[in-house]
């Protein structure tokens, strides 16, 4: 009898820690998926507006250009900033991709012709420039990460810097998503 | 023999003496002739002199075409963020007429949400537009289509030709408008020469005749009256501009107006006196010239004058000051008649047109017009970096085209915001009724292009340019660069890592201590670095500043950006520097281009004449801090406009536009400043008084104000980042700073650098793990 009691005694025991355990989650209740913040946040405090989100807020994590303007006008100028290029006239794709870049300023494959042109101008810290930051807008385009990697090898080998250029070349060869493993 | 030799002796001696005395005078001549010869090369010398001296002036501000100055041109395409009254305000700034039917280039027809427009087409040195005749098609403020109507296509691009902004004549500081001999009126000639210098075309230079009915007539009436100079020699008094009046200036002037006649034609030296001729004062700027002293006085053209205003302007000649129209009118209206008289004497007007002209009135405006542009701020910036390229005589050349990147209906609305908006914050406070003044810079992010500057309250007026010169104390502005320091080193700062908000009290040098304190006179313990700057608290900074060193923030700021000399004080990191705004706009610029050190340009190119490109200012990038440190500080920036002090902005921008920004404010409120961005545009607003006095307005109530309603009304795109490759969000309870999940209240999202993110998890997790090991530790911990 004693020995029943014992158990009957641990079990309830077990039972109040593990449940005084479970107990101290929280008591609010998860809302409903947020709707970007398009909600009026004025009026909500910092913590109420933080709680609603369940992902990382929108604008800093957009995978794609920040302008959605049409790719038209974009691409018109940057087949004439290819034509112009194959043609020699480095001057004339800079100014072509540049006016593209008023346009859209966030579309990484400007900034990756526009540094094909300064490598082709010798200009190469320029070039690893741009490439860099076309790569810090190209989220998920694997080939033109690569490609800017392989710009900046080919400018830092230019200048003498093998063992720089083989690390470039070492990225390049890396898919962006395998390095954020 | 020596007998004989006393004779001859004497005969000697007597003819001796005749030599000596001509050899006397023969040495004296000598003397005479070597001392004239000597002082004949010395003037020569001293002419050759002045000849070059004078003909530099004549040639360097010889009539030339001027260097034209253009804003940058409007690109039209599917999808672009215009409205049809923003494309109407662009061809009306070019000048384009409403079409009463037909069309032809420069004329175009609204209606509604149609705009039918025959540009002009312009060769760009980058590719030639075409003239065309579009129809453009609106839909929400948004460019829906656009259609090439004649050659029934789809336009996918195109440019309208640039509006023209200025015209600079390089050599000349100041405005001016020039004209050929040959489009100036007659009258004005025929008055000119019968009123000053009525023999012009018969003298060399000098009119001694007159000079000396000048000198007779000064004598009778004891005091200057009467001036005996010839159009050539105001003229080379005109070009040193000197106001001593004295016997060697005269002169050296009169030499130098022989040497000019000797090289320059009549009618050359004419022109050049007609151009150079001082004619005004307009506060600071000087009105040379006829052709701008008509606009200045008519606002009308030289050619567009009657006989009254054209003997006006011959009138002013003798004393602009003197006879200024605006403020002794009767002085002004009598000499000018006396003008006109002498114009129907000499038989250059018939006595009903004189009879007629004396009774008009002067017409001069009431006030004096706008310089010769109407962005005088923007164009400061275009010379002087004019002026870093090219010196004066490369642009010489004749008719350059300098292509710039204002945007002249951004610029507009700058300036109309700014305006308004000042007069709404002097209505709240009377004690600063009329004296506030305001600056705004405001530049693309992408390409660092200045696409507005306004330099204060009156942008039309040439004056104190306070975007680019008025350097005043930035407070807070400087405290995001603090933190990109810290956050530069993220084994040691994340934006979760806690600093010290409580009293701080610090000897400096001398005894001297400095105890700074928060805005709101408060200490808050221990707060998140991001706290820390969302809220802008001094003191967390202060400790956080002096952690990092001082000396390591000033060498940073200097690689952002700061060229200026930095003070190296614990206070720098709490703004004790002074800034220009376009100064501002260059710190600000690395952290809106997401690290990378873009240079603020005004010009984007430089054409000749005949449309060779000169040259081309390129985009150039630098990457100068951490892109994932600055993509850190711009989430924290984004929430200074959320939850922190500028989060007023909920109420003043549209939900859908999102930006980062930090206030501003000194000490005594005498300076409120904000600098802001978004995903397109960067801006700077600087508030305050030029008497340094306190304004009563914070970053937040006063130059924030002036950003929101300027970012409001341009076409501008929300803040959109992409994550950096080593940059991982983590759900954080704030709290503990440690790792939590969505079930922890007010868990909040931090970016963090990789491997610098917290790694342990907070209590308010809900975790079944963790809730068996916090059972055991309970059970632990009752039996120690």
């Amino acid at each position: 009898m004693r020995r029943r009691v014992v158990w009957l005694g641990f079990v309830f025991l077990a039972v109040a820690v593990v449940g005084q355990g479970c107990a101290s989650r929280s008591t609010t209740r998860t809302h409903k998926a947020p709707q970007a913040d398009e909600h009026s946040t004025a009026q909500q405090t910092p913590a109420e507006a933080r709680r609603r989100e369940k992902q990382p807020p929108r604008y800093a994590t957009t995978s794609q250009p920040a302008q959605s303007v049409s790719s038209k006008p974009v691409n018109v100028l940057l087949a004439r900033a290819d034509s112009e290029l194959d043609a020699g006239n480095l001057e004339q794709s800079a100014a072509n991709l540049e006016r593209a870049i008023r346009i859209a300023p966030h579309n990484a494959v400007i900034w990756h012709k526009l540094a094909r042109v300064y490598l082709h101008q010798g200009e190469l810290q320029q070039a690893e420039a741009m490439a860099k930051k076309s790569n810090s807008l190209a989220t998920t385009d694997d080939s033109l990460w690569a490609n800017n990697w392989r710009i900046i090898a080919e400018a830092r080998r230019l200048q003498g810097d093998t063992d720089g250029a083989n690390q470039a070349e070492r990225r390049a060869q890396t898919l962006r998503q395998d390095r954020e493993q | 023999m020596p007998k004989r030799k006393q004779p001859a002796r004497n005969k000697r001696r007597a003819p001796r003496r005749a030599p000596n005395k001509r050899q006397s005078k023969g040495r004296v001549r000598r003397l005479l002739f070597v001392t004239v010869a000597f002082a004949v090369l010395c003037s020569l010398a001293y002419v050759a002199l002045l000849n070059l001296q004078v003909r530099n002036q004549f040639e360097g501000r010889r009539w030339a075409l001027p260097a034209r100055v253009f804003a940058r041109p409007l690109e039209v395409y599917p999808e672009q963020a215009l409205s049809p009254e923003a494309l109407i305000q662009e061809l009306k700034l070019l000048r384009y007429r409403r079409s009463s039917g037909s069309f032809s280039p420069g004329v175009y027809q609204q209606n509604g949400n149609r705009v039918i427009v025959h540009t002009r087409g312009f060769p760009f040195w980058d590719g030639d537009e075409p003239e065309r005749r579009v129809r453009v098609e609106f839909r929400n403020n948004v460019v829906a289509n656009v259609r090439d109507l004649k050659r029934n296509s789809k336009v996918d691009l195109m440019r309208i030709e640039p509006v023209p902004i200025a015209n600079i004549y390089p050599y000349h500081q100041e405005d001016r408008m020039l004209v050929r001999l040959e489009n100036v009126p007659h009258l004005l000639i025929q008055g000119l020469i019968a009123v000053e210098d009525r023999h012009f075309y018969d003298h060399h230079g000098l009119d001694f005749l007159a000079m000396a009915r000048a000198v007779l007539v000064n004598l009778r009436a004891g005091r200057t009256v009467q001036g005996g100079s010839t159009l050539t020699q105001q003229l080379v008094k005109n070009y040193f501009l000197s106001n001593e009046r004295t016997l060697w200036r005269k002169f050296n002037e009169a030499i130098m107006a022989v040497l000019l006649e000797w090289h320059y034609s009549k009618d050359e030296i004419l022109e050049a006196y007609i151009n150079e001729v001082y004619l005004g004062q307009d506060k600071q700027r000087a009105i040379h010239g006829f052709a701008l002293a008509s606009q200045f006085y008519f606002e009308r053209r030289l050619s567009d004058l009657a006989p009254d205003q054209i003997a006006l302007l011959v009138a002013l000649v003798k004393g602009p000051s003197y006879y200024n129209p605006r403020k002794y009118s009767q002085r002004a209206r009598e000499r000018r008649n006396l003008v006109l008289r002498i114009l129907g004497e000499q038989g250059y007007l018939d006595s009903a047109d004189v009879k007629r002209a004396v009774k008009q009135r002067l017409g001069v405006t009431p006030k004096a017009p706008s310089g010769t542009t109407p962005f005088p701020a923007f164009l400061q910036l275009v010379r002087e970096q004019l002026q870093e390229d090219y010196r004066d005589d490369d642009l010489r050349s004749e008719g350059l085209m300098i292509f710039t990147t204002l945007d002249p209906l951004v610029q507009v609305k700058a300036e109309r915001a700014m305006k308004r908006r000042l007069a709404r914050l002097e209505k709240g406070q009377a004690s600063t009724a009329g004296e506030l003044q305001a600056a705004v810079v405001i530049t693309r992010v992408g390409t660092g292009d200045v696409v507005a500057l306004v330099g204060g309250r009156d942008p039309q007026f040439a004056g104190y340019n306070r975007a680019l010169d008025a350097r005043r104390p930035v407070g807070s502005l400087l405290k995001p660069f603090v933190y990109l320091t810290a956050l530069s080193q993220p084994q040691q700062y994340t934006l979760s890592t806690r600093v010290d908000d409580s009293p701080l009290r610090l000897t400096l040098a001398k005894d001297r201590v400095w105890s700074p304190h928060n805005y709101d006179h408060k200490h808050h313990g221990q707060v998140t670095l991001k706290d820390a700057l969302v809220q802008s608290y001094n003191v967390a900074t202060a400790r956080l500043g002096l952690a990092l060193g001082i000396e390591n923030v000033a060498r940073d700021l200097r690689h952002f950006g700061v060229q200026r000399a930095l003070p190296e004080y614990p206070s720098l990191v709490l703004g004790a520097a002074d800034l220009s705004p376009f100064e501002v706009s260059k710190l600000y610029q690395t952290l809106a281009s997401g690290g990378y050190r873009v240079p603020l340009i005004a010009i984007r190119e430089v054409m000749t004449h005949e449309g060779e490109l000169l040259q081309r200012y390129p985009l150039r990038l630098r990457q100068t801090a951490n892109p994932a440190a600055v993509y850190l500080l711009t989430v924290a920036l984004h929430e200074v406009t959320r939850y922190g002090t500028a989060k007023a902005l909920g109420n003043l921008l549209p939900e859908t536009l999102k930006v980062a920004g930090k206030t501003g404010t000194t000490n005594d409120s005498r300076d409120s400043w904000f600098a802001g961005f978004s995903a397109e545009h960067l801006g700077v607003v600087w508030v305050g008084r030029d008497n340094n006095k306190p304004t009563g307005l914070t970053g937040a109530t006063g130059a924030m104000q002036v950003w929101a309603d300027i970012m409001r009304t341009i076409p501008t795109a929300s803040l959109a980042m992409s994550r950096p490759e080593n940059v991982q969000w983590q759900l954080i309870d704030p709290d503990s700073g440690l790792l939590a999940d969505e079930h922890c209240s007010g868990a909040e999202w931090v970016p963090f650098i990789k491997g610098s993110a917290p790694r342990s998890e907070s209590s308010c997790t809900r975790n079944p793990h963790t809730a068996l090991t916090r059972t055991l530790r309970w059970f632990k911990d009752l039996f120690e």
